[in-house]
């Protein structure tokens, strides 16, 4: 089967700085994987590019079948709401907006908005009771539920997080990697950030990045 | 959606918003008020000026030499050409009627008062007189129609030289022309030791009259030296059944540079009939004086050019005054404004750089910014064009004592304005954030 994402010597360099060095990498549908590092490795830079939400500076990267390397502008963005969702550590809801319409506002960029839809996708993380809630009136981990509701909205076919559980406590944490699971059984390709063990230990594959290199491939426990 | 998030993110973000209203609601208050206020001073100030006195002067068309010192005729009333006062009421049957505001004939001889050369003027104090329903009235060039009522309107000094003090009492009686009271100036009064209530005798010619002084009057110029009588008490004594030998118009015009472009130095004679007709229909003073010739043939009706230049100049000074001030209010809200709107844009970069991330594209992200920021504009203009309307009446009463007209002109204008404002303040930030990749403004908070 034609992998998802391949990546070949993919580098970014910020202003000088090599974040990303000749990353050669390639993620089959369906699959969860794992990247792992300590702070600074690169991990952020490599779903950033992944995620179209920055460009690398040298290499290769395939996503869906699409040389995204090769997009911009407006192609980039059209690209990347098609076929990305993702997941932030901070959550990045729009203050001012309910759970609700901020999950509307991704139909909205992509499509058209559809309140029910929109509903559905809240009560299947469990916010069925949160609709009309600002992100200031939910908890961190409500927070990160809608975050995941409206990653999925699209029907995106790839889902990005980065460190989704890393502002969350343990029951929250729980409910958040036990919705990623629900996820991967559905045929959803993950490809999620993480410097915790335990958390990368559900994934399918784990790599680890050094100083923006690839260290090594480790098949996990789950894989 | 895009209302919903419009209303969301103006109805949940008050302090922010109110803050940005406020700006866009004291500019365009500002606006309304200066703009309202500078269209109409020009008009006030014409108004204001009329009450100084007279800007046109009425004479018979005359060939014969006369001597005249200071206005005053020194040839005597019977051998000179006069005006039959009987006719002045024509004045306010000329196209530009309602911009005559007040008129006064003037029959000066020199005669002995007391024993002393003085210059002893006729004229109305306060002449009340009617229009009769039917009487003709000019509606355009060659064109009349009949008065639908009676109208009744009141002539004289009292109104046409407001400034006039009088130490006692003006002269009273029907229609002051048959009284026997009259007015001496201060200079005089003090002259020859006259007191209101004392009287004084005439000598003109072999003719004599006695009047009593009902009052001083004090004016800072000329008429301090003169005694002032009821028109039909100078004519008795220059000997002459009727006739004044100048009148003082004050009428309201405006500048010649108000006229359109292709009027503007050019004589009645040679326009087109077209051109005539809105020369003729526009109320600067050659209009005025063509009409008040052709109400009163055998006058000349010439400007007082001293008052009517310096009325120019001085309301052509205001003008450019409160156009200056204008801009220059419009310049400071317009930066307070952008600057207002450029702080509320650059504090959402986050919220843009999340929307980028999560599938907008540039232009979904500025229809977003740019409608929050025109609905602001839009409604900041129009609350600040309402509170313009009372600022513009508060500052007419302030300073011309009465309220200001501001039409409904002026609300596009000052809509347009705001809306400019709003969008400009918003556009350069706006343009940064967007242009600056998501993972970056992401980062960076």
């Amino acid at each position: 089967m034609e992998p998802i994402i391949t990546a070949h010597a993919l580098t970014k360099r910020y202003n000088g700085t090599t974040a990303l060095d000749r990353v050669d990498l390639t993620v089959a549908p369906g699959e969860w994987l794992a990247i792992m590092g300590p702070s600074g490795s690169g991990k952020t830079t490599l779903l950033n590019l992944i995620g179209c939400l920055d460009l690398p500076s040298e290499g290769k990267l395939l996503v869906a079948g699409t040389e995204v390397s090769r997009l911009s502008g407006k192609d980039l963005t059209r690209f990347r709401r098609e076929t990305v969702g993702l997941v932030f550590q901070q959550f990045y809801l729009v203050p001012y907006l309910t759970a609700l319409e901020n999950v509307m506002l991704a139909q909205y960029f992509h499509s058209i908005a559809d309140e029910a839809e929109a509903r559905q996708a809240l009560d299947e993380v469990g916010l069925g009771g949160r609709l009309r809630h600002l992100p200031s009136q939910l908890s961190g981990g409500e927070q990160q539920r809608v975050c995941i509701a409206r990653a999925l909205i699209n029907e995106p076919k790839l889902v990005l997080a980065d460190e989704p559980t890393g502002n969350l406590d343990r029951a929250n944490e729980d409910l958040v990697l036990g919705l990623f699971k629900r996820l991967h059984e559905q045929g959803h390709t993950v490809v999620m950030v993480t410097h915790d063990p335990e958390v990368a230990g559900l994934a399918q594959r784990t790599v680890h990045l050094d100083h923006g290199r690839l260290a090594e491939a480790v098949p996990t426990a789950s894989g | 959606m895009l209302l919903r998030i419009l209303r969301e993110a103006l109805g949940r973000r008050r302090r922010r918003v109110a803050l940005a209203f406020l700006a866009i609601l004291l500019a365009a208050s500002l606006s309304t008020a200066l703009l309202g206020l500078s269209t109409s001073v020009l008009e006030r100030m014409s108004q204001e000026l009329r009450a100084y006195g007279a800007n046109i002067l009425v004479t018979p068309r005359s060939e014969a030499v006369r001597l005249e010192i200071g206005d005053i005729s020194y040839t005597p009333p019977t051998q000179q050409p006069l005006l039959d006062e009987t006719d002045l009421h024509k004045l306010k049957t000329i196209f530009w009627r309602n911009n005559i505001r007040g008129f006064a004939p003037f029959l000066s001889l020199v005669a002995s008062v007391n024993g002393e050369p003085v210059v002893v003027t006729g004229t109305w104090f306060e002449h009340r007189f009617t229009l009769a329903r039917g009487t003709r009235l000019t509606t355009n060039v060659g064109l009349e129609a009949a008065a639908r009522a009676t109208q009744e309107y009141v002539a004289g000094v009292k109104g046409l030289s407001p400034w006039w003090r009088v130490q006692g009492r003006w002269p009273a009686g029907p229609g002051d022309g048959m009284g026997n009271e009259g007015l001496i100036g201060s200079t005089l009064a003090n002259k020859l030791g006259v007191q209101p209530g004392d009287t004084i005798n005439m000598q003109y010619a072999g003719r004599s009259r006695t009047v009593e002084v009902t009052g001083i009057l004090s004016t800072g110029g000329l008429e301090e030296q003169q005694v002032f009588v009821p028109l039909a008490t100078a004519q008795e004594l220059a000997g002459v059944a009727q006739g004044s030998s100048r009148v003082l118009v004050s009428a309201l015009v405006l500048p010649e540079d108000k006229l359109v472009g292709e009027l503007r130095g050019k004589s009645p004679d040679e326009m087109t009939p077209e051109q005539y007709e809105v020369w003729y229909c526009s109320p600067v003073m050659g209009s005025v004086l063509r009409q008040i010739e052709e109400a009163l043939p055998g006058v000349q009706a010439r400007p007082i050019l001293q008052v009517s230049q310096a009325e120019a100049s001085f309301a052509s000074r205001i003008q450019l005054m409160a156009l200056i001030i204008t801009l220059v209010a419009l310049g400071a809200s317009a930066l307070a404004v952008m600057t207002t709107m450029t702080t509320l844009v650059l504090e959402r970069r986050r919220e843009i750089a999340i929307m980028k991330a999560i599938g907008a594209d540039d232009a979904q992200v500025a229809v977003l910014f740019l409608t929050e920021a025109g609905a602001l504009g839009l409604l900041g203009g129009l609350a600040g064009y309402g509170l313009g309307l009372a600022l513009a009446r508060l500052l007419g009463v302030w300073v011309f004592g009465h309220a200001l007209p501001v039409g409904l002109d002026l609300l596009p204008l000052v809509l347009l304005l705001s809306l400019a404002v709003a969008l400009l303040g918003s556009l350069g930030p706006l343009r940064q954030a967007i242009g600056t990749p998501p993972v970056y403004a992401l980062r960076g908070n």
